[in-house]
């Protein structure tokens, strides 16, 4: 019974998806029912794992052989229950505040939009618990696919065009470089299977050095859900979505899902002694530190409130990645860890752009001189959720931070350190002004608020997040502890 | 007691009925009967079969030519019985669709289309080359006919260059044969074993088969007949071209190349390069089209590009995949062009610039197109990644450049495939023929379904096809 969770978990978002599309617009509350009730499903078979998991069961589903070596199948395990964890919780908060975002704009095609966030969380889930590339490569590609009326779903000029790259960068980098690597790898070992410590035996490392140096930069582009530097202009310009799906999607469910798989394959289908071997450590320090400060420097430049916030997720996820390549205890808890911390975050100050904008429909920082006053509840979230993403002690972002600037130190890479500070203050430098001018600064008309309210739809589950990372900030024990099963 | 043979007696006796009743409302039933039967009939021996043996099954056999020995025999094995299989699904398709679409002269069309799948069904199931060969060109009479007599304004013109092209051509196999027959001893295909020649006259032997098959595949630069006899024929006949007459060559290569593998490692490479020049070619020129049914017929000669240069691999995993792939093919390719017909039933044009947001006009059709473009394009899980994993790997296992060449021709086929969905589904604002197309009724709807559960079924289970093949490959690979 047990085995069959994960799969359930899958399922049941995509079933609901097909009863959010038989219900349609007739019945609106029904329907978003059904996307509450299919979320709080969906986590509680999620956290039915964590205890078995926890004990030491081995959770496994196989569902099908396809070739010799390649099958559908699903394995637990705590790198999967993470991101299925995080991933889960946060859906039935963002299905709130899309109630409260949709509702209050009047959007159309509401169905749709339901639909295809119920089956982009199928997908989602089925990356986490994927147990090979194969399956893996599946709910990857299924992401991309159902979340493309997302991404265009204003289906105007800008949103077609928005999705027009959004799918040619994430799906032409998974058939050229993902696909290429993945028939490569079947080649050289027989089999797709993920493997603590990696597939690759020290005869094939030794024999095929260079074809694996450049599988890697395949795998890591590949997987362009990452974001990394220079593929990773699809991100900014996914932003023309509706803000929930920015929120859940280009913070959670997607970009994670990019530096999930990165992670996976660093880490089962690698291994530290296949990165080591073939000296490509140094290299993915370099792309992800260079993503790092360049996306903090030009999130710098950037007025536009989502377009910020973009960048600033560009340079995030590499944090992930560095994390993971270190390869030590220290590190690869930094790198893990910062896929809540940063999702927690980074949602909550999606929402407020969202709330923002449902009040105010304003997009610009440079406008939002003394909106707090009027959408305190917004604006102070916004404040916690930047101490989080600074990396303030207490608050959920300097667990993954802190972890991570001792994993430098841990394998003697001082200038990691650096990048680690200079991006800090980056933050501070992009984020801290937002709260500064919501707060003190004086709008240019004395008239410029009145009439603003907040929606609370919007404001409570963007409040929750960010209480979320003082929360995590003080208890990160349970995380921790799954991700100690990835290393230990 | 009758047996093998009743997949071709059945649609024989249905010619015959077509030819007394020609009342046009029996004459579909007859066939679409007649076709169902046979298919039946394929599928029950195809699951029957013993897949640890090699040799052929189900042999049956009539004395033919006995001065040289020669019987006329039909016979099932792992090559062979796929490509019956998907001929005989593919006539019962297509005569679903003729019976909508055909207005003229129903009955010979009819007749014709029944004849060309039975010659077809013959040349698949042949165990020696002069029935192989016999076939191989008996097809071309009722083909040509049906071009010529029931196709577009310049359907004479595109009759008479496929006539050309792959009659003229088939001389090199007609060369080869006797070759064999001189050489090996007698016109059985296993005497291709036994030739003795030396080495440099083997090739040659090796360019004969691959001259003649290339031209019915087929594969750049000898597809000028391809756009002209696909676009000029009427719908079921463009599926059955498609679908079918091109997997004859590669059935072909199939058959023979198991025998050459011991010269096969000297030209193998600049071979597999032609095809993959094919194939990227001809999806440049899909990229290009702005009609559907060009661009269609470009990613068909694009895709049997690749399905033919897996063939000259030489290891397992390449000639498992053409096997596999070239039936995934038969069934997305069949499913596309039939959403093609779909869309030009009432526009009555086949102009992609001319259509654009269907998707919401025509919800049905837009699924049904989107799931097998999706398949089409290799998504995981359905049946064309399989194939086009196997193909790769086994590309890859030869030769890394043309391995990257394949992978970047694989991603450039999901680009024209998206580029015209996007324009005819989802573009806005709508142009004029839009709002003349209607969304699919039941029976169309379920004929969509049957092709993308057919691909979910062959995604997880490839075995359908495969299994067996991996004797008949170690016994290929001792060369």
């Amino acid at each position: 019974m047990i085995e069959l969770l994960p799969l359930l978990a899958i399922l049941v978002s995509a079933t609901g998806a097909i009863l959010i599309v038989l219900i349609g617009d007739r019945n609106p509350n029904l329907r978003e029912a059904v996307s509450v009730i299919a979320g709080i499903l969906k986590f509680s078979f999620v956290c039915m794992l964590i205890p078995p998991f926890l004990k030491g069961e081995s959770i496994s589903l196989k569902i099908a052989t396809i070739l010799p070596g390649i099958e559908l199948s699903f394995k637990v395990d705590g790198l999967g229950l993470l991101f299925a964890f995080g991933a889960s919780f946060l859906w039935i908060l963002t299905t709130f505040y899309s109630i409260g975002y949709m509702r209050g704009l009047r959007e159309h095609a509401q169905t749709r939009y339901f639909a295809c966030f119920a089956l982009s969380l199928s997908s989602a889930i089925g990356i986490a618990f994927a147990a090979n590339l194969f399956t893996m490569f599946i709910f990857y590609e299924a992401l991309t696919v159902v979340t493309y009326p997302l991404v265009a779903h204003h289906e105007d000029k800008e949103g077609l065009e928005g999705g027009r790259q959004y799918i040619v960068y994430l799906l032409g980098t998974a058939k050229i470089l993902l696909f290429a690597a993945i028939v490569i790898t079947y080649i050289l070992t027989g089999t797709l299977d993920f493997k603590k410590g990696g597939i690759f035996t020290a005869e094939v490392v030794e024999n095929n050095k260079f074809i694996l140096q450049i599988m890697l930069i395949l795998f890591i582009y590949g997987f362009n859900k990452s974001a990394v530097m220079p593929f990773h202009s699809w991100l900014p310009a996914a932003m023309v979505a509706p803000t929930p799906v920015s929120a859940l999607l280009h913070a959670v469910a997607v970009v994670k899902a990019g530096v999930f798989t990165v992670s996976r394959v660093l880490l089962n289908v690698y291994g530290e002694n296949t990165i080591r071997a073939i000296g490509m450590q140094d290299l993915i320090f370099f792309l992800t530190g260079f993503t790092i400060i360049v996306g903090s420097l030009i999130a710098l430049t950037r007025d536009d409130f989502k377009a910020r916030l973009a960048f600033s997720t560009v340079a995030n996820l590499s944090y992930i990645i560095i994390g993971v390549a270190m390869f030590s205890p220290l590190g690869i808890m930094g790198g893990l860890i910062h896929i809540s911390m940063h999702a927690f975050s980074k949602i909550t100050m999606f929402f407020v752009a969202g709330s923002v904008y449902v009040s105010t429909h304003v997009k610009r920082i440079s406008q939002f001189d003394g909106v707090g006053k009027v959408m305190p509840i917004t604006m102070f979230s916004f404040f916690l959720a930047t101490l989080s993403m600074i990396g303030i002690p207490l608050f959920a972002g300097f667990i993954s931070k802190y972890n991570l600037a001792l994993g430098a130190l841990q394998i003697g890479r001082p200038e990691l350190l650096g990048v680690f500070i200079a991006s800090s203050f980056l933050n501070a430098a992009y984020f801290l002004p937002i709260p500064y001018r919501a707060f003190f600064r004086k709008p240019a008309e004395a008239e410029r608020w009145s009439g603003v309210k907040e929606n609370y739809f919007c404001a409570i589950p963007l409040l929750i997040t960010s209480l979320f990372t003082i929360v995590l900030g003080l208890y990160p024990d349970f995380l921790m502890e799954l991700i100690r099963r990835v290393t230990g | 007691m009758m047996g093998i043979e009743l997949i071709l007696l059945f649609p024989l006796l249905g010619i015959f009925l077509i030819w007394i009743t020609k009342n046009s409302k029996v004459v579909s039933l007859i066939a679409l009967l007649s076709s169902l039967l046979s298919f039946l009939i394929a599928l029950s021996y195809y699951l029957n079969f013993d897949r640890t043996k090699q040799d052929f099954q189900f042999l049956s056999s009539y004395e033919w030519i006995s001065a040289w020995k020669l019987n006329f025999t039909l016979g099932f094995d792992h090559i062979n019985a796929p490509f019956v299989l998907l001929t005989t699904f593919i006539t019962v398709v297509v005569i679903l669709l003729a019976i909508k679409t055909v207005r003229d002269k129903i009955a010979s069309f009819m007749a014709f289309l029944l004849l060309l799948s039975l010659s077809v069904n013959a040349f698949f199931m042949s165990t020696n080359f002069l029935q192989f060969f016999f076939f191989y060109e008996a097809m071309l009479i009722p083909s040509v006919l049906l071009i010529q007599r029931w196709g577009g304004d310049n359907s004479s013109q595109a009759a008479m260059k496929f006539l050309i092209y792959t009659f003229g051509f088939s001389i090199f196999l007609f060369i080869a044969i006797i070759a064999v027959y001189y050489y090996g001893g007698g016109f059985s295909f296993s005497y291709l074993e036994s030739l003795k020649m030396n080495k440099p006259t083997k090739l040659l032997l090796l360019f004969g088969f691959i001259l003649a098959f290339f031209v019915k595949i087929p594969v750049v630069p000898f597809h000028g007949w391809l756009k002209d006899a696909y676009y000029e024929s009427p719908m079921p006949v463009t599926i059955f071209l498609s679908a079918v007459l091109g997997k004859m060559g590669i059935y072909g290569i199939l058959r023979v190349i198991t025998y050459f593998n011991d010269v096969l490692s000297s030209v193998n490479f600049w071979i597999m390069l032609l095809c993959l020049i094919s194939f990227i070619y001809s999806a440049f020129l899909a990229l290009k089209a702005k009609d559907i049914k060009v661009i269609f017929a470009y990613m068909s000669l694009s895709h049997v590009g690749i399905i033919t240069a897996g063939a000259f691999t030489g290891n397992l995993h390449g000639y498992q995949g053409v096997l596999l792939q070239s039936i995934n093919h038969g069934i997305l390719a069949a499913g596309l062009f039939y959403i093609a017909e779909l869309l030009n039933r009432d526009t009555k044009s086949f102009d992609s610039e001319k259509f654009g947001a269907l998707s919401k006009r025509t919800p049905a059709l837009t699924f049904f197109t989107f799931s097998l473009i999706m398949a089409m394009g290799g998504f995981p899980g359905l049946n064309y990644f399989n194939g086009e994993l196997l193909l790769l790997s086994g590309i890859f296992k030869e030769n890394a450049v043309l391995g990257f060449l394949g992978v970047f021709g694989v991603a450039l086929g999901v680009v024209y495939l998206a580029w015209v969905f996007y324009r005819v589904f989802l573009r806005k604002p709508a142009c004029e023929l839009s709002q003349f197309v209607k969304d699919i009724v039941s029976w169309e709807a379920l004929i969509l379904c049957l092709f993308f559960l057919l691909s979910i079924y062959l995604g997880l289970n490839p075995d359908f096809i495969l299994s067996g093949v991996r004797e008949i490959v170690s016994l290929g690979g001792k060369g």
